[in-house]
């Protein structure tokens, strides 16, 4: 059966909301730290312009970064890539810290900040290990044009807020809007966040971690997979693949693999 | 019977009165500068909620700095009014008197500067001052009981109004003469103010009982609120914030700091007010044998944080301690911090001689002041810094701009503008204490020795 | 009003007669049952000890030193405290507390006898994070130093009393442990100064004895748990089951040893404030102990908090909270009952049992873990079962505890059980006034 325009059937609603579990797979194996990921976001996003000032008084926003550590000694130096993004916890520590609320975990698996109750208290922020949790320290400027380039989907965030990767939202919403008009179901693979749409390598996959047969869950099943900080019990919807090394050129490496 | 009275009553009157009744030039100029400087920090702050937070120093690993370490630093000095009103109180230790009212005083104007801090360091503080308070306002949203930042405004503000009460009854008799000694419209407020009191025996022992009431109904506020404070920290899971022992080790280091306070502050009332009669050496001398009791026991808490960080021996943790202690700018502030909140003021406490000189007592409560500010921002900050191992994104130092130190430094102004217009208006030493103490003053010969002694009921 | 504060007028001649005359009626059948309990307990222990018990039975025998450590190894420190503060209603209920010190004789062989019971410290955690041989090692010294600063601060302040004996005419072993006591000013400086020092030296060496305890024999056995607030919090109760202990044994024996001029009602107020104090400080130290890691949601935190509160043990954490908070609480929040002498003694044995509950809780549940391999992380959902009794550590516990007790009613033989000095200084200081036309009140000396 399908929707009309007139109305959405609500147990049906309900069924499709309950049956996404939105989640990501990064493959560090593949990561060759090109950020073009880090750049589709900052477009996609409406994320404020990093100048070179934003990242010398270490306030740049990065709703995902590269992190690359060092392995090895001169000459045979190499270096290691790990792509951080909000990990959108189960039972994630920004979550209860939050006075008004301003933090929900929506149904469909995402942690999501609700920028209009913010008071930007930053307690989130502090709670969060992976650091993925940005403060608005000024009204964001785009000189012009660049003020043509802002994505209209995405609200523009004024200062005082807390924001963080959402992944993408806004894709979720117009995809199920999409199908619910178009009365199809929403197929593995159709659609994903900016950072994945743009991964030449695929490191990056997104799914639902709720359907047997996305590609997600069959990646999960290798045996490289971990979870960052997962000894903190926080139950994040992304895993991880460890990378494997041919040659190593050191034991130890500064930072998780 | 032997009634020694050293001080008589006109005498007192006319003494602990002289400020409120005739103001002299120094107050206009003090006044005048503390204001100043509360006008520029406020000017200050009207740039920063123009242009926002950006102005102060945060970086976006460490968005707790400066006016959070004040925060906590305020409602420390806070406790010392409990400490000693309600505590010495009801432990009837008879050297209490010329000091309660001010270090009440002090707890109300600290825990007010305070309260402002959360609210100024926020992102929109002009929602904060409304959706913080449990209201919905119609949008059906209460604030969450599950977060430690809700529970800072119930314990804040009830130790407020406590705090604020319990001065206002202690100063009832006190305002009754002064109503009695002023006219115009000076005399009509303090009648107003002091609800018709007129020393009669029934009127007495319903403040005596309200007296004492208060002061055991304050005490579980008084652990609680810097406990509640604490957990702001501690119910976070960064290490060196997630740590149990941060309750206890919060509100002994709040006496410590508080009472530190309370001796600055009493050496100055002695100073300007010219309280020698009242604020003497003994007076001295117990409050720095109270601070050596309580400084051990802040320093067994401090050692108790730092053993049972290094017997976890978790990465993270472990890193948090040598941030502190080794790495710059902290190696410095660290050994600053440990040596003037305790290695020089203690053992300069354990002499005698050192306690009854006030000129060294007063020294050695700034000295620890300044090491319990300095404590508050290692606490805070360098777990900030670090949190897990991801080292790509470590951020050693803490950089305040100039908006920072004129927001703290404000502070202090207006604690002590607070208390300076307090003392205009209201004695800053209780009369109806000092008449009491006076009252209940005995001596006892033993052998050939007379000793002080004090009637106890 | 006067009457109920001071005791009735008594001489200090006639006081130093009857109380020397009570160390003779030191109940000779008492003596014998405890002695004989304390033996039954030790032949209980070696017969437990042959039987290669497993780690969580020896929890039980754990459990009962840890008490003791606490309730009868604080018990004293109340004296110095009072000393320091200047507060003298404790003066009468001094002698029955210091007399506690002699529990050091039990706590040390017993103690030593439970080092040995510790685990390997490979890849266990330990505050002698260098040496592994540390925790045998520094606690065993700490716990025999912490046992001869008790026995010498024993002696010392029964000092002026053995003087007293010999000036009574006795020729015995008291007259040889006054040595060279005359009573002059010089001395009794000198023996308040000591007296100051040593307690001091001696609350603190309780103090970080317990972080030693703690660390070492329960926190490092459970996997993950590491809680800053415990060492103090294990301290504090220990402190408040010695004062609780100190109110019980003072109203049996002023009870038995028809003391009532000796002890008055004002000893037991004055205590009776600080026995709700020290309650309420429980619940906030459990509290803290509770929220935090509750708070933390990491799956060690879960883990812990379940073996300790909520899992195998948590009838007895109810019972704990229950017994030494919430009932003494209750009790001591009304005022005819903190002025009275049996409403504190009850509310102290009260505090008595739920401390020897409380310790069972927190030594059976990380003993009872101790055989996880090394480097495990504890499992909520895979915690061991709860430990019972058998006839042989219930036989132990009653045989330590009573062994203290022979070794008290021993004590009891050598020293009055109000120490007569401190008696004397009472009267001194305290002398009734008349005030204003028709009242009378108590007026008290504060010396500089």
């Amino acid at each position: 059966m399908s929707e009309t325009q007139q109305g959405v059937d609500p147990a049906r609603a309900r069924q499709r909301a309950e049956a996404y579990d939105w989640g990501m797979v990064i493959d560090i194996d593949r990561c060759t730290g090109c950020q073009a990921c880090v750049v589709a976001c900052q477009a996609e996003n409406n994320i404020p312009l990093n100048e070179d000032l934003r990242f010398v008084e270490k306030r740049a926003k990065e709703w995902i970064r590269i992190e690359r550590y060092w392995e090895g000694e001169f000459p045979n130096v190499k270096a290691g890539f790990l792509p951080v993004l909000c990990q959108h916890c189960q039972n994630a520590p920004c979550e209860p810290v939050c006075p008004v609320y301003a933090i929900q975990h929506s149904t469909d698996g995402l942690n999501v900040q609700v920028y209009n109750r913010c008071i930007g208290t930053r307690y989130c922020a502090n709670n969060c290990q992976w650091n993925v949790r940005f403060f608005n320290w000024w009204n964001p400027e785009w000189p012009e044009p660049l003020n043509s380039q802002l994505n209209p989907d995405v609200t523009v965030r004024s200062k005082g807020l807390v924001e963080k990767c959402t992944f993408c939202i806004h894709r979720i919403n117009r995809a199920k809007r999409s199908s619910v008009r178009d009365g199809t179901e929403i197929r593995d693979g159709d659609f994903g966040p900016a950072c994945v749409q743009t991964c030449p390598t695929d490191a990056l996959v997104f799914g639902n971690w709720k359907d047997p047969n996305s590609r997600i869950n069959r990646l999960k099943g290798d045996e490289r997979n971990y979870e960052l900080l997962g000894h903190l019990g926080t139950q994040p919807n992304v895993v991880y693949l460890k990378r494997v090394d041919a040659h190593p050129v050191s034991e130890a490496t500064g930072g998780e693999h | 019977m032997q009634e020694r009275y050293e001080l008589n009553t006109p005498k007192i009157n006319d003494d602990l009165l002289r400020f409120p009744l005739h103001t002299p030039l120094w107050f206009w100029l003090v006044a005048g500068g503390l204001a100043s400087v509360l006008g520029l920090a406020g000017l200050t702050y009207l740039f920063v909620l123009y242009f926002g937070l950006g102005l102060l120093g945060y970086t976006d690993r460490i968005m707790w700095g400066f006016l959070i370490t004040n925060f906590v630093f305020w409602v420390g000095i806070s406790h010392a009014g409990v400490m000693i009103s309600a505590i010495l109180r009801l432990a009837q230790a008879e050297w209490r008197r010329p000091v309660t009212r001010a270090a009440e005083v002090m707890t109300v104007f600290a825990l007010a500067t305070a309260a402002l801090f959360p609210v100024l360091h926020t992102g929109r503080p002009w929602r904060t001052l409304y959706w913080a308070f449990p209201y919905d306002y119609n949008r059906g949203i209460w604030p969450d009981v599950r977060s430690a930042l809700i529970w800072d405004p119930s314990a804040i503000f009830t130790y407020l109004t406590s705090s604020t009460l319990f001065v206002f009854i202690c100063l009832i008799p006190d305002l009754a003469v002064l109503r009695d000694r002023t006219r115009g419209w000076q005399h009509a407020i303090y009648a107003v103010l002091a609800m018709g009191f007129q020393g009669t025996s029934r009127q007495w022992k319903l403040q005596t009982i309200a007296g004492i009431l208060l002061s055991a109904l304050i005490l579980p506020v008084f652990v609680s609120v810097h406990s509640i404070v604490s957990w702001d920290f501690a119910a976070a899971i960064l290490p060196g914030w997630h740590t149990t022992v941060f309750p206890p080790y919060f509100v002994i280091g709040a006496v410590h700091s508080g009472v530190s306070a309370v001796v600055t502050l009493m050496f100055l009332l002695r100073k300007v007010f010219k309280l020698e009669d009242y604020i003497t050496p003994d007076h001295f001398d117990a409050l720095g044998r109270l601070l050596v009791v309580v400084a051990t026991a802040w320093l067994y808490f401090f050692l108790m944080d730092f053993y049972m960080g290094m017997f976890g021996g978790e990465e993270a943790e472990l890193a948090v301690w040598s941030l502190r202690m080794y790495y710059p700018p902290y190696n410095v502030l660290f050994p600053i911090f440990i040596i003037t909140s305790y290695f020089i003021p203690v053992p300069v406490w354990l002499f005698r001689k050192f306690r009854r000189n006030l000129t060294v007592m007063f020294w050695t409560s700034i000295c620890v002041n300044v090491g319990m500010w300095l404590e508050r921002f290692i606490l805070i900050v360098p777990p900030l810094s670090f949190k897990q191992a991801f080292t790509f994104l470590w951020q050693d130092a803490y950089s305040p701009r100039w908006t920072d130190w004129i927001l703290v430094i404000a502070s202090f102004c207006l604690v002590t503008l607070g208390v300076l217009l307090f003392a205009k208006v209201f004695p800053i030493i209780p009369l109806f204490d000092i008449k009491e103490g006076q009252v209940l003053k005995q001596e006892l010969r033993i052998g050939r020795v007379r000793v002080p002694a004090v009637i106890r009921e | 009003m006067a009457e109920h504060h001071g005791a009735t007028p008594v001489t200090p001649e006639e006081a130093t007669r009857e109380l020397l005359a009570k160390t003779r009626t030191v109940s000779t059948l008492w003596l014998l049952i405890l002695g004989v309990l304390a033996v039954v307990g030790l032949v209980a222990l070696i017969i437990f000890a042959m039987g290669h018990p497993t780690r969580a039975q020896w929890g039980y025998v754990m459990s009962v030193l840890a008490f003791l450590l606490g309730a009868t190894q604080a018990a004293p420190i109340i004296c110095f405290i009072t000393r320091l503060a200047k507060g003298y209603w404790s003066l009468p209920i001094r002698r029955v507390a210091e007399l506690f010190y002699v529990t050091g004789l039990v706590t040390t062989p017993l103690f030593l006898v439970m080092v040995a019971q510790l685990p390997d410290w490979t890849n266990r955690p330990t505050i002698w994070t260098n040496w592994k041989g540390g925790p045998v090692f520094y606690d065993s010294v700490f716990m025999i130093g912490l046992a001869l600063t008790g026995l010498a601060m024993l002696y010392l302040t029964g000092l002026p009393d053995y003087a007293e004996a010999r000036a009574m005419g006795d020729r015995g072993i008291r007259a040889r442990l006054a040595r060279g006591w005359m009573g002059t000013p010089r001395q009794w400086q000198a023996l308040n100064a000591v007296l100051v020092t040593l307690g001091a030296f001696y609350l603190m060496s309780y103090v970080y004895f317990h972080l030693f305890i703690t660390s070492d024999f329960a926190m490092s056995l459970v996997p993950g748990w590491k809680s800053s607030v415990f060492p103090g919090y294990h301290a504090l109760s220990g402190f408040q089951a010695g004062l609780g202990l100190t109110l019980v044994t003072a109203a049996l024996i002023r009870k038995w040893m028809h003391l009532e001029r000796y002890i008055p009602m004002d000893a037991f107020w004055g205590a009776s404030k600080l026995l709700l104090a020290l309650s309420l400080l429980f619940f906030y130290f459990t509290w803290s102990e509770l929220i935090l890691p509750w708070y933390g949601r990491q799956p060690n935190e879960i883990a812990y908090l379940t073996l300790l509160m909520f899992g195998p043990y948590k009838d007895l954490f109810i019972l704990s909270a229950a017994l030494n908070w919430l009932i003494p609480w209750w009790f001591l929040i009304w005022n005819p009952i903190r002025t009275s002498i049996a409403g504190p003694a009850f509310v102290g044995a009260i505090i008595v049992v739920g401390n020897l509950l409380d310790r069972m809780r927190i030594y059976l549940a990380s003993w009872s873990v101790a055989d996880v391999p090394v480097g495990a992380h504890l499992d909520a959902d895979h915690l061991p079962p709860t430990t019972y009794p058998g006839i042989l550590e219930i036989l132990i516990i009653i045989g330590a505890i009573s062994a203290v007790g022979f070794c008290y009613m021993l004590a009891m033989k050598l020293m009055p059980p109000v120490s007569i000095w401190e008696f004397k200084t009472r009267l001194l200081l305290k002398v009734e006034r008349p005030f204003l036309a028709h009242h009378e009140v108590a007026v008290v000396a504060k010396p500089r």
